[in-house]
This record gives structure tokens, sequence and C-alpha cells, in this order.
């Protein structure tokens, strides 16, 4: 008997927790409870002269207290100059601390290979947003320029070189750090490219070492893909630490910036009940729907962390908003309306068209609008929103080109309808790819796009 | 040298180091209090979570689900003390709240009662007399551990729970009782039954195992 329970219990208790999966349940626990805090009255007084309230501990000034100032002032000197180090950048005389003794640390104590390759992607950061402050302050030359795209390069590709490393041991920890990879690229891309038009000094070779990194991730044909637990565990995790974010921003935001950023996380919150919804029929669609919520988290964090980001960048490039369904309904009715206001006066000016070829190409185009039209209305019965998106942009955009290719045999040529203006009070939505070809454009195409039926 | 002006500050006026206490949103990770509800509660995650982890993965033979289970079982038990309630033992609590999603959870799959899956596998509760004659030491002693862990999934439901508790988990049949609610006769009967069931099991499969490699054979 004893030797089977033993024997049992021995087979039995290597059945364990992967530390990945402890860790991220863990974690997942204490995000938890850090959304579901106890009450204050739960939580225990930790001073035992309760009611007592000291803000300050006091050292009195005698010899004691000089040894220990002097201890202090040791500790100052070693603690002090790394941190003082911490804001240097290239040509300081403490860059080398920050870089050999500071970051040299780091990259010591970083003991897991996921570890590693979070680093290196920070490390990489780093790099940029000290070029962007050299380039701010008009000192980046060309041989900084160059160096600090060289370290730059030397970064990302450790991070490349870490994840191939991570694949082996820990796909999912390898998926979830190269998403955050990602993001960090694309973050840097778009703050480097404002940077590059807005400042007189050049960070086209950084920006071009950038790039060239995230089309070679983008292109990977066989990306890794975390498993849905993993990056769902991570969402909860990272979104936890851009609340907490947020809130430190709070203080220093504008109300519109406020409500812009709690929009963001209203989308996130959305995009992530879909993706859960979705799991049942389709795992695989689900992943990729929160693989796309963590890079926008990521970037999200980056927005509300990196000062010089929010400066630089708007929200919108980087997080761009994710309408509602009855955003997207209101915008396909909207164009709709700009439509039917536009085929009377295409009608009436066919009327006046003399040239026979043109007259005809025009009712052809009135045919394709109304069928357009048709298969809208029908999309958005069925509610088949991006259908519909699709249909009421393509006659939204070809009835602007018929307005445009008639507009001369109209006796009034002033702007009779305004369906650009009205267009553009829709801007912030993004609109279907269709809808947002410029009349000018759209006008030169029009003869092969109208199809003339057999 | 402005450190060196707050370091002279410092020497001539004394040291005075601010106290004010953690921001609570960080309180629940590293900053919570020593001792407090949170520290016992993560206390009883570091100490518990395999073991809870392990009986999951015997009772449900799916280890990801196991890991979904383990997390609900903490988030419920967190919820818990929220409510304001205190708990003495978290092991008795935590094996209580783990079984009842297991419980939970087999209803989801079968999409049935728990009685009906009793009536399904005509499980009765035996008498205590059935101990007698043909004891547990006895069963075991030739019971193969590894074969009986790996057929442990070919047990009805309440047979496995009691095997998963009793020799996975370690516990005894008083608490096991007072777990799933029912008498340490009823607790006894089972394992002895399901021990019996799992010996008649190996033994089966072993015949068929000769059968075919005597068929096998030339």
């Amino acid at each position: 008997m004893k030797s089977f329970e033993k024997d049992i219990l021995k087979y039995a208790e290597k059945t364990r927790l992967k530390a990945m999966e402890r860790d991220a349940i863990r974690e997942r626990v204490l995000s938890y409870m850090e959304y579901h805090p106890l009450s204050k009255k739960q939580l225990p007084i930790a001073d035992s002269r309760r009611g007592e309230h000291r803000d300050f501990i006091y050292i009195p000034f005698n010899a004691l207290s000089v040894r220990l100032a002097s201890g202090f002032f040791a500790l100052l000197v070693i603690i002090g100059v790394p941190f003082l180090a911490e804001r240097a950048v290239p040509g300081d005389v403490l860059y080398l601390v920050k870089t050999g003794v500071n970051e040299g640390i780091r990259t010591q104590l970083a003991s897991s290979p996921y570890e590693k390759v979070a680093l290196e992607t920070k490390l990489m950061e780093r790099r940029i947003s000290e070029a962007r402050l050299l380039a701010s302050e008009g000192k980046l030359t060309v041989e900084v320029e160059a160096q600090i795209a060289e370290t730059v390069k030397v970064h990302a590709e450790a991070v490349q070189s870490g994840l191939a490393e991570l694949r082996v041991d820990d796909a999912d920890g390898a998926a979830l750090a190269e998403i955050v990879f990602t993001s960090a690229l694309e973050v840097q891309s778009a703050v480097l490219d404002q940077s590059e038009v807005a400042s007189s000094t050049s960070v086209s070779s950084i920006l071009s070492v950038v790039n060239t990194m995230r089309d070679e991730v983008a292109s990977d044909a066989n990306p890794a893909t975390p498993s849905y637990d993993g990056v769902t565990a991570r969402i909860e995790l990272e979104t936890t630490r851009a609340f907490e974010l947020f809130e430190s921003v709070k203080e220093s935001a504008t109300p519109e910036e406020i409500a812009d950023i709690e929009r963001r996380f209203t989308d996130i919150d959305r995009s992530i009940v879909a993706a859960k919804a979705l799991r049942e029929a389709d795992e695989t669609g689900a992943v990729t729907e929160m693989i796309n919520v963590l890079g926008l988290i990521q970037k999200l964090i980056s927005f509300l962390t990196d000062i010089d980001v929010r400066e630089t960048v708007a929200l919108e490039t980087l997080v761009p908003l994710i309408m509602t369904p009855e955003e997207r309904s209101d915008l396909i009715v909207k164009l709709m309306n700009e439509v039917m206001l536009m085929v009377p006066q295409i009608e009436d000016s066919r009327t006046r068209i003399t040239d026979e070829g043109l007259a005809e190409k025009v009712t052809l185009g009135l045919a394709q609008v109304n069928t357009l039209m048709d298969d809208a209305t029908r999309a958005l019965d069925e509610s088949r929103i991006t259908e519909a998106e699709q249909k009421s942009g393509e006659a939204n955009t070809l009835a602007l080109d018929l307005m445009k290719l008639t507009l001369d045999t109209r006796e009034v040529p002033a702007t009779p309808v305004t369906p650009s203006q009205t267009s553009t009070s829709t801007e912030p939505l993004a609109l279907p790819d269709a809808a947002t070809t410029t009349p000018m454009t759209a006008s030169t195409s029009i003869q092969s796009e109208i199809i003339t039926p057999e | 040298m402005k450190e060196v002006g707050v370091l002279t500050v410092i020497a001539y006026n004394g040291f005075h180091m601010a106290t004010n206490n953690e921001h609570p949103a960080k309180r629940a990770g590293g900053g919570r209090e020593r001792g407090g509800p949170e520290d016992r509660f993560l206390k009883a995650f570091d100490e518990y979570a395999d073991a809870l982890f392990r009986h999951a993965v015997y009772r449900l033979s799916d280890r990801e689900r196991a890991v979904e289970i383990l997390h609900d079982t903490f988030t419920k038990v967190w919820s818990y003390i929220r409510d304001g309630h205190e708990i003495d033992s978290y092991k008795s609590f935590l094996y209580k709240v783990i079984n009842n999603l297991i419980i939970d959870e087999y209803r989801r799959r079968k999409e049935t009662s728990l009685d009906a899956i009793l009536e399904q596998e005509g499980v009765d509760e035996g008498t205590f007399s059935e101990l007698h004659g043909g004891g547990i030491d006895e069963i075991t002693f030739s019971l193969d551990a590894k074969q009986a862990l790996d057929m442990l999934h070919e047990l009805p439901v309440v047979y496995r729970e009691v095997i998963t508790l009793r020799y996975v988990d370690g516990l005894g049949p008083k608490e096991i009782s007072e777990l799933i609610e029912e008498t340490e006769n009823v607790v006894s009967v089972r394992i002895h039954r399901a021990l019996k069931l799992l010996r008649d099991r190996i033994v089966e499969r072993e015949e068929e195992a000769q059968e075919k490699r005597s068929t096998q054979t030339p």
C-alpha cells in the first residue's frame, strides 16, 4: 500500500505547471487583484503605531548621523553617477557609463531569453530616442547619426537572433516578444518619419535601418503565432499597465486628449470581446485578432510612456480609431445620402450633353451607381457592414467622377453639391479605400471604370 | 554641485526620510502588506498552484482547461475574500472551489446533471461491508502505480475524483469526505471500488495484449 501510494505520487508529481504557465497565471491573478482591490477596511494597518500620522523619520545630528551621512554620500556616488548617466546622450561624458555600465548590468540581469529580447528591444528604442533628442537640438552630426544607426542595427539584430533562439524552447514567448518588437519598430518608424519632416537635421539613415527591419519582420512567411491563452494573459497584463500609465498622465492631459485615449481603451475592450466571441467558431481568427489588439496596446503604451512620441506623432497615427458598427452604418448612410443628392444633378446635366458617346457613358455610369446603391442598401439591411461600406464607397466615388465629367455641361458650374465638404466631416473616421479616392484622380480613370455591357 | 549642497543641508539638519505609503494600485503586487490578506492569498498561490493544477489535469484529462480552471479558482477565491469573508484553511478551501469548478465543467461537457452521470455510469454508493474480503492493501499490492495513473481517465468521474484526491493529492478519507460532502464510509467504498475497477481494467488490458501477441506469433 505504502509503496503504491509513494509510486503513484512520484509519477503524478511529474505533472506540473511550466514556469511560463505559472508566471502567466500569477500575473493574470495579480491583474485581477489590481482591478478588484480590497476595500480600505480590509487592509491591515502596517504601522504598529496606529492612528499616529508620521510622515518622516528624524535622525538627529550626532556622530552616528555623520557616519551615516558619509556612508550615504558614498552610496550617492555609487548610485548617483549611474543615475545621472541615464540622461546622457552620445557625446556626453557619462554616455559610456550609461551604455557600458548601466545597460551592461541590465543585460547581465536579464536571465531568460525572453527578457533578453525585451531588453534589446528597449535598448534599440533608447538609441533612437537619443538620436531624436540630438536632432531636435540640432546636434546630430552625420558621424553620430551613422554611429547610432549602426548601434540600432546591432540591437535589432540581437533581437532577431534572440527570437530565433527563443522559438526553439518557448514558441509562445517568441511570438509575444515578436509582437512587442514589431510594435516598437512601427512606433519608431512613425516618430522618425515625423522628426525627419519637422527637424532640419536628417535622421534618414536611422529611419532606413528601422524601416528595413520592420519590413523584414512583416515579410516573414512563417510568423510565430502565440497560443490563445498566452496572448490573452499578456493582453490582461499590458492593459493593466496601460491603465496605470493613463492614470499617471491624466493630470497633465487636456480633456480632449483624455477623451481620445479613453476612446482607444473602449475600442480595445470591444475588440477583445469580439475576439473572445470568435474563439468558439474560429480559434486562429481569434488569435489573430488578439495579436492585433496586443499590438495596439503596445503602441498605446509607447504613446503614454514616451513624452517625445506624444509630442511628435498623433495618437490617430499610432492607434487609429476602430469604428463601432453604429458609426460605420452612419458613415455608409452619409455616403449614400451624398450620392442621392448628386444623382438628380448628373441626370439633369446628361440631358444637355451633345456628345453622344459621352452621354452614353454617363447613362451607363448612372446605371452602375444605382446598382451599387441597391447593393449597399441590401447589404446594410442584412448587417453586412463591410460589403455595404465597399458598395457605398464605390457608388460615391463613381457619382463624384460623373459630377466632374458633366461639370462643363451645367449652367452654373459653381460647386452645386459639396460632397467633398461633407466627406471631410467624417475625416477622423477611417473611410474604406474606394471612398478616399479624390475626385480629380477618379475622373481620369472614369473612362475605363465604366463597364460597358456586351 | 547641487548634490554636495543637499548633503551639507542633510549633515546640518539631520536626515528626514519620507515614509509615505505606496500607490494603492501597486499594493496587490510587490507593495502588498506582509501578513495581510493579499500576502496570504499570494502565498497560497505559490504553495498550492502546482498541486491544484495536477488535480485538475487528472480530473479533466485536458491540460489547457486545467490551466484555465486553476486561474478561475484563484480569481473566485479572491472575489470571496473581497466580499469580506475570511479563509481559515486555504488548502481545503482551494480544493473545494476547484472541485466545484471541475463538476461545473463535467456538467458543461455532458450537458446533464452529475446524478445523471452517476446513473449512466452505474455507480451506486455501496456498503461498508464491501471493504471486507479483499481490502485496499491487498488490491494496491498487485497494482502498478504508473499503469493505474495512466488509466485514471477511463474511470467514471466519481471514482476518478476520489482516487485523485486520495493518491494524487494525498488527502485522507476524512478530508475527502468533508470536501465532497459524503460520509467517510462512502469515500472508503468508492476508493475500494475504484481500485478494483482499475485492477480489473489493467488485467483486461494485459490479457488483450497477450492475446494479440499470441495471434501475431506464427
